[in-house]
C-alpha cells in the first residue's frame, strides 16, 4: 500500500503541468495579496468588510484564490490521476501488480489529498509572510463574526482553524471528481462536468454554496451561524461521494 | 472538401455528448425561467429588467452565453480536436489525400454550423417556453434603448442579437481552437480553455476596481477588449448606437483572425503528417 501511494505520488509530481500548476497558483496568490494590499480592507457579504492588519490577513486571500484552486488547478490534478490514466491506459500498466483493485483508488486518494495539503499549505504561508511583513502591525485584532479581541497566538489559531476547513472543502471536490470520473468515460467531459457540478450545485440548494464561495461560508460557520449544518453538508458530501466512488470503482469490470 | 466537412459532421453527432448538450437546452431555458420569475417581482413592469415572453430570448442567452453555452462550446472543440490529433485518430482521415490544415478547416467549420444549430434551437427552446410561462405583455423595452418595442419590433430585436452573439462565438471559437492546438493533453486543454474564459470574465472587473481605486472612470476601451464582457454587454451596446460600436467591431474581428492566422502559422511549422 505504501509502495502504491509513493508510485502514485511520483506519477503526480513527475508530469510538468503539476509543477507549472503549483508556480502559477504560488504567483497567482502573490498577485492577490498585492490586490487586497491596495484596499487594505477585507469583505466577507455583499457589503460587509473589516479593517485588515498582520493578524487576520491570510484569509481574505482565499475569497479569489478559492475559485482558481476551485475550477482550474483541482479538476486538472484530480481528473489526470483518476480519469485520465484509465481512459488513456496507463493504468493498465500497473494494475499488472498484484493489488486489491480497491487498493488502487484509496492509493490515489490518499496521494491526492497529500498533493493537495502542499497547494493549501503553500498559500497559508504565503499569505502569512506577505500579511507579517508589509500590513500594518498590532498586537491584537478583531475577528469577523467573532466578538472580542485576539493576540497573535489565538488569532494564528483561527487561522490555521479556517485553512483546514478549506481543505476539508476540497477534500470535497476531490470526492466530486472521483464520483464523476468512475462513471464519465473521458477526460474532458470528466474535468467538464466536475466544474458543472461545484457551480451547478448551487442552484440545487443555498447550502452547497461553500463549494464555490468558500470563504463567507467559513467566517459563519466560525462564528456559529448554521454550523452544525455546514460540517454535516461538508463530511457528507465527502463521505457519499467516496463511498459510492469506491463501490463503483470495485464493480466496474476489471480489464478495461 | 464537402465530403471531408460531411464526415466531420457525422463524426461529432455519433458522440453521446453532442446529444446530451443539445438535450440539456429545455432544462437551461426552464432554470433561467425560474430565475427571473422570482426576479420578476422585485421590479417594475417599465424597467428594462422586467422579463416577458419578447425579451425573454435575450435575457436568457445573455447569462447563458458566457457561462453554459461557451464550456459546450470548449467541450465540442476539445473533444474533436485535441482528443483527436493528440491520440492519433486523425491519422485515419490524413490516409486520405487531405492534409492537415485541410482537416482542421472543416473541423473549425463543423463546429461553427453546429454552434448556429444550437443558438438557433436555444431561441426557439426560449420563446416557446417564455411564451407558456412568462406573462404575455403587447409591449417590451430593451437595455440602453429609450423607445418601447411591440411584438414585430421585438422579434426582429432578438434575431439580430441572437446573430451578434453567433457572432461573438465565432470569435471565442477561433481562440479555443488554438488553444487546444497547442496544447499536449485533453485535460490540460479543458483546463486551459476555461481558465482563459474565467480569465476574460474576472479581468474586467478587476480592472474596473483598479479605476475606482486610482479614481478614474472605468477604461471602457480596455474592458471591452475581453471577448467575453462584448457577449456580456457589448451586444447591447452594439445595438443601441454607442460610440464604442466601431471599436467592438474591430475587437470582434481581431479575434477572429489574429487567432485564426496563430493556428495556420503553428500548422505550417509542424509536420504534415504528425
Amino acid at each position: 500500500m505504501k509502495a502504491l501511494i509513493l508510485s502514485e505520488l511520483e506519477r503526480i509530481w513527475g508530469r510538468k503541468r503539476t509543477g507549472i500548476l503549483f508556480i502559477l497558483n504560488i504567483v497567482l496568490i502573490f498577485m492577490i495579496c498585492a490586490f487586497v494590499n491596495f484596499y487594505k480592507v477585507g469583505f466577507y457579504g455583499p457589503n460587509a468588510y473589516i479593517k485588515l492588519n498582520s493578524l487576520n490577513f491570510s484569509p481574505f486571500v482565499l475569497r479569489e484564490g478559492h475559485i482558481i484552486l476551485a475550477c482550474i488547478i483541482c479538476p486538472i490534478i484530480f481528473i489526470d490521476c483518476l480519469n485520465y490514466e484509465k481512459t488513456s491506459g496507463g493504468f493498465r500498466l500497473y494494475m499488472i501488480r498484484a493489488y486489491d483493485k480497491f487498493e488502487y483508488i484509496v492509493s490515489k486518494w490518499i496521494a491526492l489529498s497529500i498533493t493537495l495539503f502542499i497547494f493549501v499549505i503553500s498559500i497559508f504561508i504565503v499569505s502569512n509572510v506577505f500579511g507579517f511583513t508589509l500590513m500594518p502591525k498590532t498586537e491584537y485584532t478583531e475577528l469577523v463574526n467573532v466578538q472580542g479581541e485576539y493576540g497573535l497566538i489565538s488569532a494564528l489559531l483561527y487561522n490555521i482553524k479556517f485553512y483546514m476547513i478549506e481543505y476539508m472543502i476540497l477534500l470535497c471536490i476531490l470526492g466530486i471528481a472521483s464520483l464523476v470520473s468512475v462513471l464519465v468515460p473521458n477526460a474532458v467531459l470528466a474535468v467538464i462536468a466536475t466544474i458543472a457540478v461545484i457551480v451547478g450545485s448551487i442552484y440545487v440548494w443555498d447550502g452547497f454554496s461553500f463549494l464555490l464561495f468558500s470563504t463567507d461560508e467559513i467566517f459563519n460557520a466560525l462564528g456559529g451561524i448554521n454550523t452544525a449544518q455546514f460540517f454535516i453538508s461538508l463530511i457528507g458530501i465527502i463521505l457519499i461521494t467516496v463511498l459510492s466512488s469506491g463501490v463503483i470503482w470495485k464493480k466496474k469490470g476489471y480489464y478495461f | 472538401m464537402v465530403d471531408l466537412i460531411k464526415s466531420e459532421w457525422e463524426r461529432l453527432w455519433l458522440k453521446k455528448s453532442t446529444w446530451l448538450c443539445f438535450l440539456a437546452i429545455p432544462f437551461m431555458v426552464y432554470a433561467t425561467i425560474l430565475y427571473y420569475a422570482k426576479k420578476n417581482m422585485m421590479i417594475l413592469q417599465t424597467s428594462p429588467e422586467y422579463t416577458n415572453f419578447l425579451n425573454f430570448p435575450v435575457a436568457a442567452l445573455q447569462e447563458q452565453l458566457i457561462s453554459a453555452i461557451n464550456v459546450f462550446l470548449i467541450l465540442f472543440i476539445v473533444l474533436s480536436i485535441t482528443e483527436e490529433y493528440r491520440s492519433g485518430q486523425m491519422r485515419m482521415v490524413m490516409i486520405r489525400r487531405y492534409n492537415i490544415r485541410e482537416i482542421l478547416f472543416a473541423k473549425y467549420i463543423v463546429i461553427i454550423l453546429v454552434m448556429f444549430l444550437f443558438l438557433s434551437y436555444y431561441f426557439i427552446f426560449s420563446f416557446i417556453e417564455g411564451y407558456i410561462f412568462l406573462p404575455k405583455d403587447k409591449t417590451t423595452r430593451f437595455f440602453f434603448r429609450e423607445d418601447i418595442f411591440l411584438a414585430k419590433d421585438a422579434a426582429i430585436y432578438c434575431l439580430k442579437y441572437y446573430f451578434l452573439a453567433f457572432v461573438t462565438i465565432i470569435a471565442v471559437a477561433s481562440m479555443c481552437v488554438f488553444i487546444s492546438l497547442i496544447s499536449k493533453s485533453t485535460t490540460v486543454a479543458a483546463g486551459a480553455n476555461i481558465a482563459i474564459v474565467l480569465f476574460l470574465a474576472m479581468g474586467t472587473e478587476i480592472v474596473k476596481i483598479f479605476a475606482q481605486i486610482l479614481g478614474h472612470a472605468p477604461p471602457t476601451k480596455v474592458m471591452f477588449s475581453s471577448i467575453v464582457h462584448i457577449q456580456y454587454k457589448g451586444i447591447y451596446y452594439l445595438l443601441s448606437n454607442n460610440e464604442l460600436n466601431s471599436w467592438i467591431i474591430f475587437i470582434i474581428l481581431a479575434y477572429i483572425i489574429v487567432f485564426s492566422v496563430f493556428s495556420y502559422l503553428y500548422l505550417r511549422k509542424k509536420d504534415s503528417f504528425i
